[in-house]
C-alpha cells in the first residue's frame, strides 16, 4: 500500500490505479408512500486486485445497499444514479443481460444466511454443479470433479461424498464453506461477503474469516467484506470506509482506523465497542439519540457533517438521553415497478476530503467535550505502538502466503 | 414430566456459596423432537448472590438459554433444584410459580415479538402488575417510576404502541416491564444481540443502572465474550449442556483453563489483540468435545472441567 491518511487526494482508494472496482457519486432514491428515501447520498469507492475493502456501519447506513447497486440487485422502482466500473468497463450503460453475464464470471457473493440462497430440495452436487457448468464447458464428471474440489479448498471433510447432500445435512458453519465454494465456481476476481459471518458462533466465524483470507490471498482476488461489526473488518482488510446516513464518513488504510480513531463517528462507534479486558460494571460511552433518516432532505457534506457532528458529539455513559423520540417509520421498500434505471450523469454530491476529516476531529473532539472517556483512549499512544507491530508481521505472514 | 438422572443426591458442590440468592443444582433439561430425545442441560449447577451479575456464556446450542429460562421453570421436563430465596421451587404449583415471578423476572432477545403489537405500551408495562393484581392508582405510579429508570417517561410512550419504537427502546420498555414488578433478580436471554453498537452500549448501561440502584441480581445469557465481560461479577461457560468453567469473570478471561474456554476466547473478533489476555490454545487435543469431567479448583473461586470423567448414567447424542 502507497498510502498516507494526510494526502488529500487520498490516492489508495482515488489515484488513477488499476482499480477492479470504482463507484463515483453514487446516489439511491426509492419512492415511497412517505416520500422520496434516499439512501445512498453520494457513494465513491474503490478496491483493487488483491486487495480486500471493509464497509462498516450500523442498520440502515448504507452499506448493504452500496453492493447490491454494484451487483445491479437495487430494489424495483428505485434509481440509481453515479457512475460504476468494474475492471474498466462502465456498468451504468451496459445492458442489464449483459451486466450479469460480466459480473456473474467474475463476481463471487456470500450473504448472511446460506439456508434463504441454497435450495432445500436439489442436492449440493446439482446447485453447485448448475454454476459450474453455467459458466464453464465442462461435462458432467469434470464439473463434479471441480465442486468436490472447491468443497475441499474450502475445508469441508469426504468433499465427494457430501456433493450427494441436500443443505441441510450440512451445519450452519459448513452451509457458509458450501456458499463460499459456489461462490468460488467461476473463479471470481471479486469476491464479496455481505455480513458472512454475523449468524455464526465466534469459532466458526473465525474460521471462516481465516478461510477468506487465505482464499483472497492465495487467489490474488479483490475482496469486500461488508460488517455490522468494526472488529471483524480490522486485521483483516487493507482499506476500510465508515458509513452513516447513506454516506461514506472515514475511510482509510485500516491500521490507520483505529490507532487512534481521527474520525468523531469512528470513534464513538469503537469506544461503544466492548472490550474483553474491561472490568465487570463498565458503563461504556454511548452515542444518544438517532442516526439520520433516509428521509431528510439532500444536503452538501458540508451540512451532514454539521448536522451529524451535534450527534456525535453526545457521547456519554448515562442512561436519560431526552434528544431520543420515537423514530420515524422505516421506507417500506415498493415492490412493484421496474428495474432500477442507472443515469449517466455522475451526482455532484461527493465524500468528505481527508481535510475536513481532520477539521471534523480538532472541532469535535468528544474527549473534550465530555472529559471522562474510557482509558484505551488515553493509552491510544501504546496502542499505536502495539497495532502498528501487529499489522506489519500481519503483513509479512500475508505476503508469505501469498507468495507460496 | 421429569427427567431420569443417576444423580443421586449429590454433596454440595463446592463452588456453591451460603449467602446466595438462586441457587440452581444439577439442573437437567430434556426436550421431546421428531428425531429423539435431545439432553439439553446436564447437571448444571451455579449459584448467583443478591446484586451480584452471573454471566452465562457459550455457543448457539450450549444450553445457556435453556438453563436461563429453567430458573423461571418456563421449559417442561426439567429435574434438578431452583432455590430462590432459600425456597425450592421445585414443588410449586402453577400459582405459586406465578407469585414467585414477581421477584424473578426475564427479559427476551426480541422484545417486540414478546409485545402484544395491538396494546399500548403504557399497558405493556403495567400487564406484570396487573396479573399480580396491584390496583390502578399504584399500578401507574410504578409504571411510571420503572419507564423513569430506563431513561424514558410516560409522557415519551403515551399512547403509542410497540412498533413506533425502535430495537433499542423496545428493549428499554422490556426492562421497565420487568422492573415495575420489583423483582430481586432478572434473567436476561440476549437482551442486545439484535442491536447496532452506539444502541448495544445504551441498554447495558440502563442494564446496569437499573441493577446498581436496586441492587438487584442478574442472569446475564449471551454469546458476546465481551458484553459478558463489562456486565458480570461471574461468568459459567457452558459447553453441550454442561458448564466447563465457572469463576470471577476476571479470572475467567485472564486465565483461562478450559481448553474450550481458551478456544473461545482465542476465537474473539478484537480491535486491539492487547485487550485478550496471553494463553496458549496449541496444547488442545480436543478430548472435552466428547469427554465430561468433574469441576475441579483450579484457583480461589475458579473452577474448571478438567478432573475425572463423569459419567452421569446419560447417553446423550
Amino acid at each position: 500500500m502507497s498510502t498516507t491518511a494526510d494526502s488529500p487526494q487520498k490516492t489508495a482508494l482515488w489515484g488513477e490505479d488499476d482499480a477492479l472496482v470504482r463507484v463515483q457519486g453514487l446516489t439511491l432514491d426509492i419512492e415511497t408512500e412517505q416520500g422520496t428515501a434516499h439512501i445512498l447520498r453520494g457513494v465513491s469507492m474503490a478496491v483493487r486486485r488483491g486487495e480486500t475493502l471493509g464497509i462498516v456501519g450500523e442498520s440502515g447506513s448504507g452499506k448493504s445497499m452500496t453492493l447490491r447497486a454494484v451487483l445491479g440487485l437495487t430494489p424495483a422502482g428505485s434509481t440509481l444514479r453515479g457512475t460504476m466500473r468494474f475492471d474498466g468497463q462502465d456498468l451504468s450503460t451496459m445492458r442489464p443481460e449483459a451486466r450479469r453475464l460480466l459480473l456473474g464470471r467474475r463476481v463471487g457473493v456470500v450473504f448472511q444466511n446460506p439456508m434463504t440462497s441454497l435450495n432445500p430440495v436439489r442436492t449440493i452436487a446439482q446447485q453447485m454443479g448448475e454454476a459450474v457448468r453455467f459458466h464453464q464447458k465442462l461435462s458432467k464428471a469434470q464439473a463434479r470433479d471441480l465442486c468436490a474440489d472447491l468443497l475441499d479448498q474450502v475445508g469441508i471433510p469426504n468433499a465427494r461424498k457430501r456433493l450427494r447432500d441436500y443443505p441441510h445435512q450440512f451445519s450452519g458453519g459448513m452451509r457458509q464453506r458450501v456458499m463460499i465454494a459456489m461462490a468460488l465456481t467461476c473463479s471470481p476476481d471479486l469476491l464479496i461477503a455481505d455480513e458472512a459471518t454475523t449468524a455464526l458462533d465466534v469459532t466458526i466465524q473465525k474460521g471462516i474469516l481465516d478461510l477468506l483470507q487465505r482464499l483472497q490471498a492465495e487467489r490474488e482476488m479483490a475482496m469486500i467484506i461488508v460488517s455490522h461489526d468494526l472488529s471483524v473488518v480490522s486485521g483483516r482488510t487493507d482499506n476500510v470506509i465508515v458509513m452513516y446516513g447513506g454516506r461514506i464518513v472515514d475511510e482509510r488504510p485500516t491500521e490507520r482506523l483505529f490507532t487512534p480513531p481521527v474520525h468523531p463517528y469512528t470513534k464513538a462507534l469503537m469506544l461503544a465497542i466492548p472490550r474483553l479486558d474491561m472490568p465487570a460494571h463498565t458503563r461504556l460511552p454511548a452515542l444518544g439519540g438517532n442516526p439520520p433518516t433516509v428521509f431528510d432532505p439532500i444536503m452538501t457534506p458540508e451540512e451532514a457533517d454539521e448536522r451529524d457532528l451535534q450527534r456525535w458529539n453526545t457521547i456519554s455513559t448515562g442512561i436519560a438521553d431526552p434528544g431520543e423520540l420515537p423514530d420515524a417509520v422505516e421506507a417500506d421498500v415498493p415492490t412493484t415497478p421496474p428495474d432500477g434505471v442507472l443515469g449517466e450523469e455522475a451526482a455532484a454530491v461527493d465524500v468528505l476530503s481527508a481535510q475536513q476529516q481532520a477539521g471534523i476531529a480538532e472541532g469535535g473532539d468528544p474527549d473534550a467535550a465530555q472529559g471522562t472517556l474510557f482509558e484505551p483512549i488515553a493509552a491510544e499512544d501504546s496502542a499505536l505502538a502495539d497495532e502498528r507491530s501487529v499489522a506489519d508481521e500481519q503483513a509479512i505472514a500475508d505476503d508469505e502466503g501469498a507468495g507460496r | 414430566m421429569n427427567v431420569t438422572t443417576a444423580a443421586v443426591q449429590a454433596p454440595r458442590a463446592p463452588w456453591l456459596r451460603d449467602d446466595a440468592l438462586l441457587t440452581v443444582q444439577d439442573l437437567h433439561c430434556a426436550f421431546k423432537t421428531p428425531t429423539g430425545r435431545v439432553h439439553a442441560v446436564r447437571g448444571v449447577t451455579f449459584d448467583v448472590r443478591p446484586g451480584e451479575t452471573l454471566g452465562l456464556v457459550g455457543e448457539s446450542g450450549c444450553g445457556k438459554t435453556t438453563t436461563g429460562r429453567a430458573i423461571l421453570r418456563l421449559p417442561p421436563g426439567q429435574a434438578g433444584t431452583v432455590t430462590f430465596r432459600g425456597e425450592d421451587m421445585s414443588g410449586y404449583s402453577h400459582t405459586e410459580m406465578r407469585q414467585a415471578r414477581q421477584r424473578l423476572q426475564m427479559i427476551f432477545q426480541d422484545p417486540l415479538s414478546s409485545f402484544n403489537p395491538r396494546r399500548r405500551i403504557i399497558d405493556i408495562v403495567g400487564e406484570g402488575l396487573q396479573i399480580q393484581g396491584v390496583a390502578s392508582a399504584e399500578r401507574e405510579r410504578r409504571v411510571a417510576a420503572a419507564l423513569e429508570q430506563v431513561g424514558m417517561s410516560v409522557e415519551m410512550v403515551g399512547g403509542r404502541r410497540a412498533h413506533e419504537f425502535s430495537g433499542g427502546q423496545c428493549q428499554r420498555i422490556a426492562i421497565a416491564r420487568a422492573l415495575a414488578l420489583g423483582p430481586d433478580l432478572i434473567v436476561c436471554d440476549e437482551p442486545v444481540a439484535s442491536l447496532d453498537v452506539s444502541v448495544q452500549a445504551r441498554v447495558l448501561n440502563v442494564l446496569q443502572d437499573i441493577r446498581d440502584r436496586n441492587d438487584l441480581s442478574l442472569v446475564f445469557v449471551s454469546h458476546d465474550l465481551a458484553v459478558v465481560k463489562v456486565m458480570s461479577d461471574r461468568v459459567a461457560v457452558m459447553y453441550r449442556g454442561r458448564i466447563v468453567e465457572i469463576g470471577p469473570a476476571d479470572a475467567v478471561y485472564r486465565a483461562p483453563s478450559h481448553p474450550y474456554t481458551r478456544r473461545l476466547l482465542d476465537a474473539v473478533p478484537v480491535i486491539d489483540e492487547d485487550e485478550r489476555a496471553d494463553f496458549d490454545v496449541a496444547d488442545d487435543d480436543g478430548e472435552w468435545r466428547t469427554v465430561d469431567r468433574a469441576l475441579v479448583e483450579v484457583a480461589p473461586g475458579h473452577f474448571a472441567a478438567l478432573g475425572d470423567i463423569v459419567t452421569d448414567g446419560e447417553s446423550v447424542p
